[in-house]
């Protein structure tokens, strides 16, 4: 019951004070192009979410498995990267041996959703704010929320950065990228600038 | 020889579209995350940078090689794979050219295995083009990815009044350098990209004019 | 009594923004009163220095651009006082100044200036500097400081505004009630709390502001003050000490109210309203700042399309966004 309650607490943060993807930035590249997408941003952002479990619990495990030397952190990302590959792979097979017609429909989503910062940030996440295994995965569940937040604002913001007033400079992804800086200095206010 | 000289200018303008006019970070945004959290000093900068050449020249040109082998639904793994296997070396080169740089920089080194900037070169570009454009493209992305950290990370040290090159004091600065926050880099990119999109607003304007009088 | 039988039609005057922006300048410039008196020129320096450098942005900006420079719908004036009203007396002048730079140059123009702007300007203006600087934006002068200097750096006691002090989990050594004669450590245009009401009253009735938006803001605040203090006192205690404090009030008339920043439909105001005082509060007790308001308005900002989406009942504005 604690480690529900640590695992729902821990979400909570991910998804406010701790935001990794609005206060540190991390995969806006990734919440750009699913934005453009709307209607598959639910399911993209479950694959998120997904993904980010396995790599958080991933990265439980082989953080272990890498004591701290000279090596580290040049084998450690490598390892890391690799593994996310495989599972990767793995689901893709799986998916498209299992529920084809599923496949068909999401496939072009699932390696973007696979393969992104927000995946591979999890271990990093966990290590630096030494999560346990329920806190870590509570912390992908958060993270994933807050992509799904994050490509619904955007995909409104679309809109609203193309008008016929705007300078033609401006218009598109100059203003879009503006409107993420102010966002993110928005939620910059609840951690003060540091996050790790 | 008229093929030869044909394949070099095609190669410049490959170089140019991808350091400049069809830059991916301010016309793609692909690739944000290494500017805006670690583009506040030049230090910072110039070792990503490096990372940045090393990890996807050789990943680009042996995907150029064996791209269009893999099947599709496989490759964007076989392409993380690949970067993570050439990180190995890069990042030793790296820290060999500035020492103490993979420990300093933490998790943005690992993190640019999976920049978005090279796995869409690797995956999308390099198995569908003959070599030297593959070479071309990555030399000109990554020279355009230098240009654009570099810029920003002086400015923001220049306003930070912190030194330009300095030893990285960590992820992110405290709660006073407010200019060292992701937000900050988002909003000098946006600039940066208006920059850039006017200029190919001009030159395709004058195309067009040089079209019609033709 | 002789009744005068007017013939129709009987047209009121149609609001237009350079009316409702003046409506706005008007209550702002009333709330400066009360610091003119109390310390001097300076606020009126700040306020006539940040107003001017808002109005040479857009300027410039027009003029980079190659639009005509018109007799302007006021916005710029009113961002750079909403900016001031929001700065400690004792800041520097160029912060508000600089405050002002990023609101135009950064939120308002490269959007089109008023009228499409996602984000409140004033809002993002304040919130840059709070992180740039939060050592000169969060510093209070004593409120028994006279005569300040009109350019220069002021000297004098630093003292814990009310707002910090609630923060730190303390409560604050002046009464709720004696916060209403506005003479305490504040942001500037934040301490009248009397003629910010007035104010607020003045605006509902032109209908430059929406009351909607106003009432349910401060009844969320209402209730998480009343249901979770942040200090061990009486309900009714937390709720005078958080609604007076701070920027809160000010924010709630002037800036949650902004009609190009916040919905169109009327349900959609008002849980608009809600959600911000929800965020707000959630600010002042999980936010590194003593104020928070700004930064929530920002993110409420950004909520407010979609929360249009989902109270006109219509998913498919534009791109279709939902599958049925």
């Amino acid at each position: 019951m604690t480690n529900i309650v640590g695992m729902i607490l821990t979400a909570l943060a991910a998804v406010t004070v701790e935001n990794i993807i609005f206060s540190g930035g991390i995969g806006f590249s990734r919440v750009l192009r699913a934005a453009r997408k709307p209607k598959t941003l639910g399911m993209y952002s479950a694959f998120i979410t997904v993904f980010s479990v396995i790599s958080s619990v991933m990265g439980y495990y082989l953080n272990r498995l890498f004591p701290e030397s000279e090596l580290s952190p040049i084998l450690r990302p490598a390892a890391l990267a690799v593994c996310i590959a495989l599972v990767y792979i793995l689901a893709a097979g799986i998916l498209k041996l299992s529920v084809p017609a599923f496949y068909k429909k999401y496939g072009q989503i699932l390696s973007p959703a696979a393969i992104n910062t927000v995946v591979l940030s999890m271990p990093y996440v966990i290590g630096n704010y030494r999560l346990g295994l329920w806190d870590a995965v509570g912390f992908a569940l958060g993270t994933g929320v807050s992509f799904f937040f994050a490509t619904v604002i955007l995909s409104r913001a679309l809109h609203q950065c193309k008008n016929e007033d705007m300078p033609n400079a401006f218009s598109g992804l100059p203003a879009t990228l503006i409107y993420i800086g102010i966002l993110s200095m928005a939620f910059a206010g609840f951690t003060g600038g540091k996050i790790f | 020889m008229k093929n030869k000289r044909l394949l070099i200018k095609e190669a410049n303008t490959i170089f140019l579209n991808g350091m400049f006019f069809k830059n991916p970070i301010l016309v793609g945004a692909l690739g944000l995350y290494p500017i805006v959290a670690a583009g506040y000093n030049l230090k910072n900068a110039v070792e990503l940078s490096l990372l940045f050449l090393f990890i996807s020249l050789p990943t680009s040109l042996l995907f150029c090689l064996i791209g269009e082998m893999v099947p599709l639904s496989v490759r964007p793994g076989l392409v993380l794979c690949g970067c993570a296997l050439f990180y190995i070396p890069a990042a030793w080169l790296t820290q060999r050219i500035i020492p103490g740089s993979i420990e300093s920089l933490g998790m943005l080194a690992g993190l640019m295995i999976c920049n978005s900037m090279i796995l869409s070169r690797v995956n999308d570009y390099a198995p569908t083009h003959i070599g030297i454009a593959v070479f071309a493209d990555t030399l000109g992305c990554s020279v355009g990815f230098a240009l654009v950290i570099c810029l920003v990370s002086v400015i923001r040290a220049a306003w930070l009044k912190s030194g330009i090159w300095q030893t990285n004091i960590g992820i992110y600065g405290t709660g006073e350098k407010g200019i060292s926050l992701p937000f900050f880099g988002f909003i000098l990119l946006g600039f940066f990209a208006a920059f850039v999109q006017f200029i190919n607003k001009k030159r395709s304007t004058k195309a067009a004019k040089r079209r019609a009088a033709k | 009594m002789i009744l005068n039988y007017a013939k129709g039609p009987f047209i009121k005057n149609v609001p237009t923004i350079p009316s409702m922006m003046r409506d706005v300048i008007f209550t702002l410039s009333v709330l400066l009163i009360i610091p003119i008196v109390q310390y001097g020129v300076r606020p009126l320096v700040m306020a006539v220095c940040t107003m001017f450098v808002s109005v040479i942005c857009e300027i410039i900006f027009n003029l980079i651009q190659g639009n005509k420079i018109g007799a302007g719908d006021g916005s710029s004036l009113v961002t750079g006082l909403m900016i001031v009203m929001l700065m400690p007396v004792n800041a520097p002048i160029w912060l508000p100044c600089m405050a002002a730079v990023f609101a135009v140059i950064v939120a308002k123009m490269p959007f089109g200036a008023f009228g499409h702007t996602p984000f409140n300007p004033a809002a993002a203006g304040v919130a840059f500097a709070a992180l740039c600087y939060p050592h000169l934006v969060f510093r209070y002068i004593d409120s028994s400081a006279k005569n300040l200097p009109a350019f220069g750096d002021c000297t004098g006691d630093i003292v814990s505004s009310t707002a910090a002090v609630l923060k730190n989990g303390l409560k604050p050594s002046i009464l709720p009630l004696d916060m209403l004669w506005g003479a305490f450590e504040g942001p500037l245009g934040t301490t009248g709390i009397l003629i910010i009401c007035a104010g607020g009253l003045y605006l509902f009735i032109k209908r430059t502001a929406n009351w909607e938006i106003t009432a349910a803001f401060l009844a969320a605040a209402l209730i998480i003050a009343a249901f979770w203090p942040r200090i061990e006192c009486s309900m009714i205690t937390s709720v005078k000490y958080e609604l007076l404090s701070g920027s809160l009030l000010f924010c709630s008339v002037f800036m949650v109210t902004d009609p190009v920043t916040s919905p169109r439909t009327k349900p959609a105001k008002i849980a608009y309203g809600f959600i911000c005082g929800v965020l707000v509060m959630v600010f002042r007790r999980f936010g590194a700042f003593e104020q928070g308001a700004c930064f929530a308005l920002l993110i409420a900002n950004a909520l407010a399309p979609q929360i249009d989406v989902i109270f006109s009942g219509s998913f498919e504005t534009g791109d279709v966004l939902y599958e049925k």
